[in-house]
């Protein structure tokens, strides 16, 4: 196969970032944590609406259906990510990750199992309920979350 | 917090007059984005919430740094950068960082081929942005054409150039060892005098 190299050439990018004038790593850092902690309360607005969407969302009866349900959910799914992540929620990321990867794996089984669906659902807003202080108690829902999934996976062999 | 030597909190950049666009169909997610851009001195020039948006801007005006979410309806952000390597001047050459919230396993392959520089997966961390960003600015990989694929080379090297070395990030970072290693000497001497 041909193999067409181009010499990297400098970026203004890479030009710039070593001229003279700008800030301190730490201080480009502590501006920028501000700033996104600014976002917090919009933030929390945003994963209350993904995580309603997704309860509304009802278990499909055909292919069809499957499909664009399924779509619907991820994309929830990947807002609530979007949403959570920067404000260090991670658990609640962790469960919308987790329904992700079983969204992946679902649309390419012939058996459609909704009940696993409908159980990380349950548990984001079970997590976007409790309390930050209530540390066992969350950690519980991620735990036993993870138990179900993985013996889900095993015993379909995915 | 302590940070690699490429983000030594007391490193300075410069990054305020990066010309930067940032394309994401989340509203908030690009919110997120550009607060923290903003934070190390960059302003987001152009935010597009589709590709379709991006391209007409990346026709005609050269950038200096794109910032795109992978996952995106219609034309997603591997396409969006398969596009743009391909699309000559001003922009097939531009620094290119990629965020996903997650990538589904028929993706992965797509992302590898896409031709960016750098594909960041969430947790969103402001010092993980910025890490890609200043490795994107120092990124020195050749850009290669094989068959579908034009973007950096993917094989990552880390052999010495030949002869001394001249290369400043590679002296300061040579540097930065060295000091660690007699600053960590002279603690370790000291604990032991007492």
């Amino acid at each position: 196969m041909t193999v067409i190299t181009h010499a990297r050439r400098k970026s203004n990018l890479s030009r710039m970032i070593d001229s003279s004038g700008g800030v301190s790593v730490g201080v480009a850092l502590t501006r920028a944590r501000e700033n996104i902690a600014a976002l917090r309360e919009t933030g929390l607005v945003e994963i209350r609406r993904y995580i309603a969407e997704l309860s509304a969302l009802q278990a499909p009866t055909d292919d069809d259906e499957k499909l664009r349900v399924l779509h619907q959910m991820y994309q929830a799914a990947t807002g609530v990510i979007d949403s959570a992540s920067p404000f260090d929620l991670g658990e609640i990321c962790d469960v919308a990750r987790s329904l992700c990867d079983v969204i992946d794996r679902a649309a390419g089984e012939t058996v459609f199992d909704w009940r696993i669906m409908a159980v990380h659902i349950q548990s984001l807003q079970l997590l976007n309920t409790l309390p930050a202080e209530a540390v066992e108690q969350r950690q519980a829902v991620t735990t036993n979350l993870a138990d179900m999934v993985a013996k889900k996976f095993r015993q379909t062999g995915a | 917090m302590s940070v690699g030597e490429s983000l030594r909190e007391s490193a300075i950049i410069n990054l305020t007059g990066a010309v930067t666009m940032l394309v994401d169909d989340s509203s908030f997610a690009a919110d997120v984005t550009s607060s923290a851009l903003l934070g190390f001195g960059i302003k987001t020039k152009y935010s597009k919430r589709s590709a379709a948006e991006a391209i007409e801007i990346l026709q005609e005006t050269e950038i200096d740094l794109l910032v795109v979410d992978c996952l995106m309806p219609g034309m997603d952000g591997f396409e969006l950068v398969h596009w743009l390597r391909r699309s000559g001047p001003p922009n097939a050459f531009v620094p290119v960082i990629m965020t996903a919230a997650h990538i589904r396993r028929s993706m992965v392959q797509k992302g590898r081929d896409c031709g960016a520089n750098f594909i960041v997966t969430k947790p969103f961390s402001a010092s993980v942005l910025l890490e890609r960003i200043v490795w994107v600015a120092r990124d020195g990989r050749p850009f290669l054409e094989v068959g579908e694929y034009f973007g950096p080379d993917r094989r990552f090297r880390d052999v010495p150039p030949p002869g001394e070395e001249r290369r400043k990030d590679m002296i300061r970072r040579t540097q930065f060892d060295a000091e660690k290693a007699t600053n960590a000497a002279a603690a370790a001497a000291a604990r032991e005098v007492q």
